[in-house]
C-alpha cells in the first residue's frame, strides 16, 4: 500500500486552500445540477419500489420471496453481506490509511465514510425484513425484560451479528462525523441567515484554534485506532453466520478472513465507482485524480488476487478434508445447477481485476467504470454462491431443491441500491463530499510563507509534512474564513 | 365402565350441567339439531378413559368403524366436547392390529366437510323427510302397483343389517339389488365362484407365506385391506431373527407393493396371463414330477424370471402364495390352480372365513345397463356408490331411468342427475356394524351429534316398508338375532351390546363355512394367450383418493403419492426411455387418445421409475366436480397461481376410459396412442431427486452414495449382525446432557415402512398441519411435519424403492438450537427439541442449519376460513401464525396427557403407554417410540439391535431418531447401497 503519491501529484490544478473551498462549498451553495436531479430521480424512484416491495412483503409475508423449505435465505442475507462488504472500505480508507498515513486517502475518505455509513443502513435493513415477525424484531436485543430466563442466545451467531452492527454503525457514524466538524463549520462561515445557524449547531461552534486543532487531531486518532479492529471484527463475525453452521460449504475456518478481504475488496470495488461518477458530476476531476485512481486499483489486484487465493484455498480444503459432502458442495457449485453463478463470481472477482496489471487499462476510466462495476457484481454473486448453493443441496438428497428470487424480493434489492444512492446524493448536495480540510493538508503547489499561528501546532503531526517540500510554505489564507479550517497541523 | 349420555336436546331427560355443557361446546350441531328429530344417540364410550367422558375439555375415546372404503377397519375417534377431533386404528381389532391408512385418517376432516348435504333434496330444493318419506311412499306404491321395475345400485354393502333391510325391500318391492365396485373385484369373486363355490374374497395371511408372488396385485397399497394385509406382510419382514418372507411383483406400473419387493419384474398388462399360464404349467410339472417346461412363457419378456419363481414357490409349498391383482377372470383363475398347486388354501389362504370387503358383481351391472338402455328401470336407487363418475357404462345409460334417487351424503355427479337426494350421515355420526371377515364384525356408533339431518340407507328403506324401528334399533336388532346367539355367550343381551359397543368388535366363532374344495373343471379351456406389444393405457388408484370418494378431502389431495411425490393433480406416467422416445419431458402435456374412445386425456407427463415402456399409466379419482372449492385454498399473493379456477376440477377424470370386457371392468386393455401437444403443466413433486447416488458429474470419488438411508440383503444383514459393536461412538466433548427423568427417542423399521402414508395424515390430523395448495408445495413449501422420503435404487428392470419417514430427530446437539438468535428452539430435559412459537421471529436460520431438513416455516397465514373444517382442529395443539417455524414434537402432547395421567395416579408411565400419531397409525408397526432411560423399553431395544443406525451420525448431532436398516430377501451377502 504504499502508494503513489511519490510519481503523480494528488491534487492537479494548481489549487490553492481558497480555491479548495470553493471547488467544494460552490456546488452545495449554488444548487442542484440537472445531472443531480436526474441522479435523484432513479434513485428515488428505485427507493420507492423497494419500499412498495418490502411493505407488501411485510403485510403478505415471506412466501412472497422465491424461499422454500431447503432455502431458507436467498437474496435476503446475500445482500445483507454484501451491503455489509460495501461498508468496509470506508473504514478501511478512513481508519487504517489514517493511521498508516496514507496521504492519498484525503480526497476520497470523505465519500467512502459516507458510503460505509449508507451501506451499512443498507445492511441492517435486510436482517430485519427478512424476519417473518420484523414487528418482534426488537427481541434480538438484549433488553432488560420480565420474561425470566427467556432472553437472546448468546451462542447464535446472528445475536453476534446484532452486535457487530450495531457497533460498526455507531463508531463509523461517530468518527464520519467527527471528521465533517472543520468542514461543516468553513461551509458555516460562508453562509447567512438560518443556514448559518444550522451549520454552526452542526459544527458545535468550531472555532478553529490552535487547542482545538490538537484535541482534533488526538481524538481522530483514537477514533481510528478504536474503527481499525472493525474492519477486522465486522465481517469476521458476519462469516460465522456460516462458519459456524454445519451445512457444508458453510462450515469453514477459511471464512473470517476470507469475507474480510472480499469486503475491502468489494468495498473498494464501490469506491471506486462512486469517485468516478463524482468526480464526473461534482466536477472534481482535479481532487479525485490518476493517483488517486492508480492507488485503488492497485488494492483491487490486491485483494482481488487474495481473494481468488481465498477461492483455491476452499477448493483445496474441501478436496483434502476427504468429506464427501464438502466435496459435492463444491462440485455442485461448479457444475451443479448454479454453476452459472459460480463462475460469474469467478470470472468477475479472479480474473477482471487482473486486467488492473495493465497501464492502459488504469487510465482508461470507462474500462475502470465498467470493471469497478464488474467486481461488486462478481462480490454480491460471491455471497449468492455461498449462502443458496451450499444449502439447495445439503445432506439430504430427498430436500435437494432450487432456488428462483421473485420480482418482490429483486425490487427489495432494487430499492436497496435506491436507498443507498439517495442518501449519497443528498449527502453530495447537502454536505462537503471532500474533505477540505485535510485535502488542503496535500496540496503541492509551492506556497508563500505561512503565519506564525502555524508553526505552533506543526509538530503535532509532523508526518503530515513530510509530504509537503521542505521548502514549502502555504500560501496566506486567501479570505479569514479559511483560517478556521486550513492549518492545524500543517 | 359403560357411560351412557344422552346428546340430543329433545331427548335431554336429564338436563343436567354437563350434558348441556357438553351440547354447548358444539356450536354447529346445536343450530344443525333443531330440526332434527332424529332417534336418541346413547352412546358407548371405549374404555381407555370412560370416566372422564363427560367433562368439558377431557378428551374421551368412542370405538367406531371405518367406512372410508369397504375394508371397515375399527377405528377409536378420540372426542373432545362431543366431537370427533381424531381418528386412530383400533388395536383390539386383531386384522389390523391398530393400524389405519391415509383415506381413514382423513375421515375426520370429510365428516367436518361444510359442502355435505344438509337435508332431503328434491330437485335441489330443500324438503323435510316428511315430504320425502310421502313423496317416495307415493312412487313406491304407485311402481309396486304396476309392478315397475326398481333397481338398487350400491358399493359393496358390508354392513349386515343394511343387507337385511335391502332385502326386505327388494321382496317387498319387487326390486333387485345390484352391487358394484368402483375398483372392481368382480373377476376375483367370480373365479373363486368357479373353482371353490363361494364368490368372495379370501382372508389372505401373508405371515403364514415365506413366497408371496403378486402379479399386479397392490395389496399393501390400495387393496381391499390394505391395512390388514400390511400388518400380516410386515409380520414376516422382520429380519432379525434371520427369517424372512421373499416377496415377487410382477407389475406394469409402479406400486407401493411393488417396491416392496424383493425381486420386482416389469411385465405388460398382457403378459399376466401368459405368465401365470406358465407358471401353472411349471407348477403342475413340479406336482406329476416331469421335467419342468412352460411354452406360454414364450410369450412373455423375461419369463426366465418367472421359471425362478416357480421353482422357488414349489420349494416352499404350503407356505406360499400367489397372489393376483387386474379384473381379468382367466388369469384369476390360474392364480386360484397356481394356489391350489400350491397348498395355499387353507394355510395362507382363507376360503372357509372369507372376506366380505368386496362384492361387486360386474355382470350383475351389465344386466342393469341393459334394462338401462332399454328404458326399462322406472326407479333407480343409488347409495354409497357414485356410478355418473365411476362406471362409464352405466353413467352413459344412466338417463334410461325414470327416476334417481342418490342417497350420496356430498353433491356428487350421480346426486345431480337424481331427482331426490336423501343424504346419508356420516359414518361417524350414525349407527352401524360391519362384518368385513366371515365372523368379525365391528361396530360403529355416532361419535357426535349429527352435524346435518341425514338419515341412512338402512333406516330409509325400513321406514318405506313401515318398519318405524329407529336406526340404531335396525342395528341392535340385527346383532340380538344373528350376532348375539354365535358370540354372546351366557351374557345377557345388554351387557354383551355394551361390551361390545365398548370394544368396537366382535369374533365370533360362528360356524366356519367348509373349507370348499376346489374345482379342477372350472378351468376346463385354456385361455388364448398372445404376444402383446401395443401401447396400453393403465388406470390404476392412488394410495389416499382411491376411486375418487375422497377427492373432496384436502388431506388427501395434498398428501404425497407414495409412489410419484406428487400432490393435486393426475398425470400420464410414462418410462424414462417411453419419454424419451416421445421427446416429451416432465411436465409437458400429452394428448392420450383411442380409437375405440371419444374424446382424449389431455395430461402432464410424469416420468416414472420401474414402469414398463409399452405403459401410460393414468390415475383414476381425479376430475370430481366441485373440487373447484379449493379455489380458495392457498395464499393469495402477486406471484402466487391459483390452485383451480372455478368450474375447473382438480386433475383429470380417466374413468371413462375404463371398458367392460367380457362382461367385467378392466383397466389395462385400452391400446391408445400418445401425441405430443405444446405446454407444460408443472406438478407439484415433494421430491426433486429421487436417488441414494449423487449426480454422476458430481459426485466425489467415495462420495456417489449417500448413506442417509441403509439397505442391504438378508446374507449380508446375518453376516453384519455376528460383528456389531466395533464402531463404538467417540466423542470428545463431556456428555453434559443429563437426562435425570425420560429420555424419549424413536426408531424406525425401514424393512416394513411402506411408504403407505398413513402415518403423514395422521401427523396432519393430530398437529393441526396446514394445507397449503399446488403452488406452495411446486415451491416446496409444504407443511407436513413428518415426510417420506422415497429413494429409488437399481434401474428400471431391478427398481427397488425405500422409503425413510423423516422426522424431527430432536438431537442431542442440535444445530438448530444453537442458531437461533432468540432462543424460540430450545432442549428439553426429556430430550426433545421443542420449538416455542410465541418466541419465534422466523429468522429461518434454524431450517437452514437443519441437517434432516424437517423444519416447516408458515410462508403465510394459511386459509382457516372454513369454521366447519376448524371443528376437526386438535385443541392440544397451538394453530400457529405466519412468519413462524414449526417442526415434529414428538407428539409433545400426548406425551404430556400420559405424564399428567400417570402423575395424577402415582405410577410410572408404561412403556408403549405413549404412542405417536405417526407410530399408532402405522399398520407395519415400523415406528417404535419410547423411553430410552429404561433400558427395556421397546425403543432401547430397537436401538440395541444390529440393524440400528441414525442417519447422518458423523455429524454429531446425535440425533433421538434411529433406524433399522432395510433388509431386502435378495440373493447375496455383500452389503450394498444399491439392492
Amino acid at each position: 500500500m504504499k502508494a503513489s503519491s511519490g510519481e503523480l501529484p494528488l491534487i492537479t490544478g494548481g489549487k490553492t486552500l481558497s480555491d479548495v473551498t470553493r471547488d467544494v462549498c460552490t456546488p452545495i451553495e449554488r444548487g442542484p445540477t440537472a445531472l443531480w436531479r436526474v441522479g435523484m430521480l432513479f434513485a428515488v424512484g428505485a427507493l420507492a419500489l423497494g419500499v412498495l416491495s418490502v411493505g407488501y412483503q411485510i403485510k403478505t409475508g415471506i412466501g412472497t420471496w422465491g424461499l422454500n423449505r431447503t432455502v431458507g435465505w436467498g437474496f435476503d442475507i446475500t445482500n445483507f453481506v454484501f451491503w455489509v462488504g460495501i461498508g468496509h472500505a470506508g473504514t478501511l480508507i478512513s481508519a487504517v490509511l489514517l493511521l498508516f498515513r496514507q496521504k492519498w486517502r484525503t480526497s476520497i475518505n470523505r465519500s467512502a465514510e459516507a458510503m460505509t455509513i449508507f451501506a451499512v443502513i443498507c445492511a441492517a435493513i435486510f436482517p430485519l425484513i427478512h424476519m417473518g415477525r420484523p414487528w418482534l424484531a426488537y427481541w434480538v436485543f438484549p433488553y432488560p425484560n420480565f420474561r425470566g430466563p427467556l432472553w437472546v442466545n448468546f451462542r447464535s451467531a446472528l445475536l453476534w451479528d446484532v452486535f457487530a452492527i450495531s457497533t460498526y454503525f455507531i463508531i463509523s457514524l461517530t468518527f464520519w462525523y467527527v471528521g465533517l466538524i472543520p468542514d461543516l463549520a468553513t461551509m458555516r462561515d460562508r453562509a447567512n441567515g438560518l443556514r448559518k445557524r444550522i451549520l454552526g449547531t452542526l459544527s458545535f461552534g468550531w472555532r478553529g484554534t490552535a487547542r482545538t486543532w490538537s484535541r482534533y487531531e488526538t481524538a481522530c486518532m483514537l477514533l481510528a485506532a478504536l474503527a481499525t479492529p472493525l474492519v477486522v471484527s465486522v465481517h469476521s463475525v458476519v462469516s460465522s453466520d456460516f462458519a459456524t453452521a454445519v451445512i457444508p460449504g458453510w462450515h469453514a475456518n477459511v471464512f473470517p478472513p476470507y469475507f474480510v478481504i472480499g469486503a475491502v475488496f468489494s468495498g473498494f470495488a464501490m469506491v471506486l465507482t462512486l469517485m468516478l461518477v463524482a468526480r464526473k458530476v461534482m466536477h472534481f476531476e482535479d481532487y479525485i485524480t490518476s493517483a488517486h485512481l492508480t492507488a485503488m486499483c492497485k488494492i483491487l489486484v490486491f485483494t482481488g488476487t487474495i481473494v481468488g487465493l481465498a477461492y483455491m484455498t476452499e477448493l483445496f480444503i474441501a478436496w483434502y478434508s476427504g468429506s464427501n459432502y464438502e466435496q459435492f458442495v463444491f462440485n455442485n457449485r461448479m457444475s451443479g445447477p448454479f454453476a452459472w453463478a459460480y463462475w460469474t463470481m469467478f470470472s468477475c472477482n479472479v480474473i477482471s481485476p487482473q486486467l488492473l496489471w495493465f497501464r492502459k487499462v488504469r487510465e482508461n476510466l470507462f474500462v475502470l467504470f465498467i470493471l469497478s462495476l464488474v467486481i461488486n457484481v462478481g462480490m454480491w454473486f460471491e455471497r449468492f454462491v455461498i449462502i443458496v448453493t451450499s444449502i439447495h443441496r445439503d445432506f439430504l438428497p430427498s430436500s435437494w431443491s432450487g432456488y428462483v428470487p421473485t420480482w418482490i424480493e429483486v425490487g427489495a434489492l432494487v430499492g436497496s441500491f435506491g436507498l443507498f444512492f439517495t442518501c449519497f446524493l443528498l449527502f453530495c448536495r447537502f454536505g462537503p463530499a471532500i474533505a477540505m480540510f485535510e485535502v488542503k493538508s496535500v496540496l503541492t503547489r509551492p506556497v508563500r510563507a505561512i503565519d506564525a499561528r502555524r508553526s505552533a501546532s506543526s509538530s503535532k503531526e509532523p508526518s503530515a509534512s513530510e509530504s509537503l517540500s521542505p521548502s514549502s510554505s502555504e500560501e496566506a489564507p486567501a479570505s479569514d474564513r479559511d483560517l478556521t479550517t486550513a492549518g492545524a497541523g500543517q | 365402565m359403560l357411560t351412557e349420555s344422552v346428546l340430543l336436546p329433545g331427548d335431554l331427560t336429564d338436563p343436567s350441567r354437563r350434558a348441556f355443557l357438553q351440547m354447548a361446546g358444539f356450536g354447529i350441531a346445536s343450530a344443525a339439531m333443531t330440526g332434527c328429530s332424529r332417534a336418541p344417540s346413547i352412546l358407548a364410550l371405549a374404555s381407555p378413559s370412560a370416566s372422564t367422558a363427560l367433562t368439558p375439555g377431557v378428551p374421551y375415546w368412542v370405538a367406531s368403524a371405518c367406512a372410508g372404503c369397504s375394508s371397515s377397519c375399527g377405528i377409536l375417534a378420540r372426542c373432545r366436547d362431543g366431537r370427533p377431533i381424531k381418528l386412530e386404528g383400533n388395536p383390539d381389532q386383531l386384522a389390523t392390529g391398530g393400524g389405519l391408512c391415509s383415506t381413514g385418517q382423513a375421515e375426520v376432516l370429510s365428516l367436518y366437510d361444510s359442502l355435505r348435504i344438509q337435508g332431503p333434496l328434491e330437485q335441489g330444493e330443500s324438503r323435510s323427510w316428511d315430504q320425502a318419506d310421502a313423496a317416495m311412499q307415493t312412487l313406491l306404491n304407485a311402481l309396486h302397483g304396476k309392478r315397475g321395475n326398481i333397481r338398487l345400485l350400491t358399493s359393496t354393502v358390508t354392513s349386515p343389517s343394511t343387507r337385511l333391510q335391502i332385502e326386505s325391500f327388494a321382496t317387498q318391492f319387487g326390486a333387485e339389488h345390484v352391487e358394484y365396485d368402483a375398483l372392481s373385484y368382480s373377476a376375483q369373486l367370480d373365479a373363486n365362484a368357479a373353482t371353490h363355490g363361494v364368490r368372495a374374497l379370501p382372508r389372505v395371511a401373508l405371515d403364514k407365506a415365506d413366497v408371496i408372488a403378486s402379479f399386479g396385485a397392490d395389496f399393501l397399497g390400495t387393496g381391499y385391506a390394505p391395512v390388514e394385509h400390511s400388518a400380516s406382510w410386515a409380520a414376516n419382514r422382520r429380519p432379525d431373527s434371520g427369517h424372512m418372507s421373499r416377496h415377487w411383483q410382477f407389475e406394469s406400473i409402479l406400486t407401493v407393493t411393488g417396491g416392496m419387493a424383493d425381486e420386482r419384474h416389469r411385465i405388460a398388462p398382457l403378459e399376466v396371463l401368459p405368465a401365470l399360464a406358465g407358471l401353472v404349467e411349471l407348477l403342475s410339472c413340479y406336482a406329476n414330477r416331469i421335467e419342468p417346461t412352460a411354452k406360454s412363457l414364450e410369450l412373455v419378456e423375461g419369463g426366465e424370471a418367472v421359471e425362478r419363481l416357480a421353482h422357488e414357490l414349489w420349494e416352499n409349498r404350503g407356505k406360499s402364495v400367489v397372489l393376483c391383482g387386474g379384473n381379468q377372470f382367466k388369469a384369476q383363475l390360474y392364480a386360484n390352480q397356481a394356489n391350489e398347486l400350491l397348498g395355499a388354501y387353507g394355510t395362507v389362504l382363507d376360503l372357509a372365513k372369507p372376506s366380505y370387503q368386496k362384492r361387486g358383481d360386474d355382470r350383475a351391472v351389465a344386466g342393469l345397463v341393459e334394462e338401462l338402455e332399454a328404458g326399462r328401470v322406472d326407479l333407480l336407487l343409488v347409495a354409497g356408490c357414485n356410478p355418473a363418475y365411476d362406471r362409464p357404462d352405466i353413467a352413459a345409460v344412466l338417463g334410461g331411468a325414470a327416476t334417481i334417487v342418490s342417497f350420496g351424503g356430498t353433491v356428487d355427479e350421480t346426486s345431480k342427475l337424481a331427482s331426490w337426494s336423501l343424504p346419508e350421515p356420516h359414518f361417524l355420526e350414525s349407527w352401524g356394524e360391519a362384518e368385513p371377515v366371515h365372523g368379525e364384525w365391528v361396530l360403529s356408533q355416532p361419535t357426535v351429534a349429527p352435524l346435518f339431518n341425514g338419515r341412512t340407507l338402512r333406516e330409509s328403506l325400513a321406514k318405506w316398508l313401515g318398519d318405524e324401528r329407529s336406526d340404531r334399533e335396525l342395528c341392535d336388532d340385527y346383532l340380538r338375532e344373528v350376532v348375539f346367539p354365535a358370540a354372546g355367550g351366557d351374557a345377557k343381551f345388554e351387557d354383551f351390546l355394551a361390551l361390545a359397543r365398548q370394544r368396537g368388535t366382535i369374533e365370533a366363532p360362528r360356524e366356519e363355512l367348509d373349507q370348499p374344495t376346489f374345482n379342477a373343471r372350472a378351468i376346463r379351456q385354456p385361455a388364448e394367450l398372445k404376444a402383446d406389444t401395443s401401447l396400453k393405457l393403465v388406470l390404476y388408484p392412488k394410495v389416499g383418493l382411491r376411486d375418487g370418494a375422497h377427492a373432496h378431502n384436502p388431506w388427501l389431495q395434498e398428501l404425497p403419492d407414495p409412489v410419484s411425490h406428487i400432490v393435486w393433480d393426475n398425470y400420464a406416467a410414462l418410462s424414462r426411455a417411453h419419454a424419451e422416445e416421445l421427446g416429451v419431458a416432465e411436465g409437458d402435456l400429452v394428448r392420450i387418445s383411442c380409437a375405440d374412445v371419444e374424446g382424449a386425456l389431455e395430461l402432464p407427463v410424469h416420468i416414472q421409475a420401474g414402469q414398463h415402456d409399452r405403459v401410460v399409466a393414468v390415475a383414476l379419482g381425479y376430475g370430481r366436480i366441485g373440487t373447484d372449492r379449493f379455489a380458495n385454498l392457498a395464499p393469495k399473493w402477486l406471484e402466487g397461481n391459483a390452485l383451480i379456477e372455478a368450474g375447473e376440477t382438480i386433475g383429470v377424470n380417466a374413468a371413462p376410459w375404463l371398458r367392460i370386457v367380457d362382461g367385467r371392468q378392466r383397466s389395462d386393455v385400452l391400446d391408445v396412442t400418445i401425441t405430443k401437444l405444446d405446454g407444460n403443466h408443472e406438478l407439484a413433486c415433494t421430491q426433486d431427486y429421487h436417488r441414494l447416488e449423487v449426480p454422476e458429474h458430481l459426485a466425489p470419488k467415495g462420495g456417489e452414495v449417500r448413506d442417509v438411508l441403509q439397505r442391504t440383503v438378508l446374507g449380508a444383514h446375518a453376516a453384519h449382525a455376528s460383528h456389531v459393536g466395533d464402531a463404538a461412538a467417540v466423542n470428545l466433548w463431556p456428555d453434559d446432557h443429563k437426562r435425570p427423568g425420560h429420555n424419549w427417542a424413536m426408531v424406525v423399521d425401514l424393512s416394513v415402512c411402506t411408504g403407505c402414508s398413513g402415518c403423514v395424515v395422521s401427523c396432519q390430523a393430530e398437529n393441526n398441519v396446514p394445507v397449503v395448495g399446488r403452488d406452495e408445495v411446486a415451491r416446496h413449501r409444504e407443511m407436513h411435519w413428518l415426510r417420506i422420503d422415497r429413494y429409488y435404487g437399481g434401474d428400471d428392470d431391478a427398481l427397488r424403492v425405500s422409503h425413510q419417514p423423516m422426522m424431527c430427530h430432536h438431537c442431542d446437539n442440535a444445530p438448530c438450537e444453537s442458531v437461533c438468535p432468540v432462543l424460540a428452539t430450545v432442549h428439553s430435559s426429556e430430550g426433545l427439541n421443542q420449538q416455542v412459537y410465541n418466541r419465534c421471529v422466523g429468522t429461518r436460520y434454524c431450517a437452514n442449519t437443519c441437517p434432516y431438513k424437517v423444519r416447516r416455516f408458515n410462508w403465510f397465514d394459511y386459509p382457516r376460513d372454513d369454521e366447519h373444517a376448524n371443528h376437526a382442529l386438535n385443541p392440544d395443539v397451538t394453530v400457529r401464525s405466519r412468519g413462524v417455524m414449526e417442526k415434529c414434537s414428538m407428539c409433545a402432547q400426548r406425551i404430556q396427557e400420559a405424564k399428567n395421567a400417570a402423575h395424577r395416579e402415582g405410577r410410572a408411565i408404561a412403556d408403549g403407554e405413549i404412542q405417536t400419531a405417526c407410530q399408532q397409525s402405522c399398520p407395519t408397526k415400523a415406528i417404535v417410540f419410547g423411553d430410552l432411560s429404561d433400558p427395556s423399553s421397546d425403543v432401547s431395544l430397537a436401538m440395541g439391535r444390529p440393524r440400528h443406525y441414525r442417519a447422518l451420525e458423523e455429524l454429531n448431532v446425535r440425533p433421538s431418531v434411529g433406524y433399522l436398516t432395510e433388509v431386502r430377501n435378495a440373493p447375496g451377502t455383500e452389503a450394498s447401497h444399491e439392492g
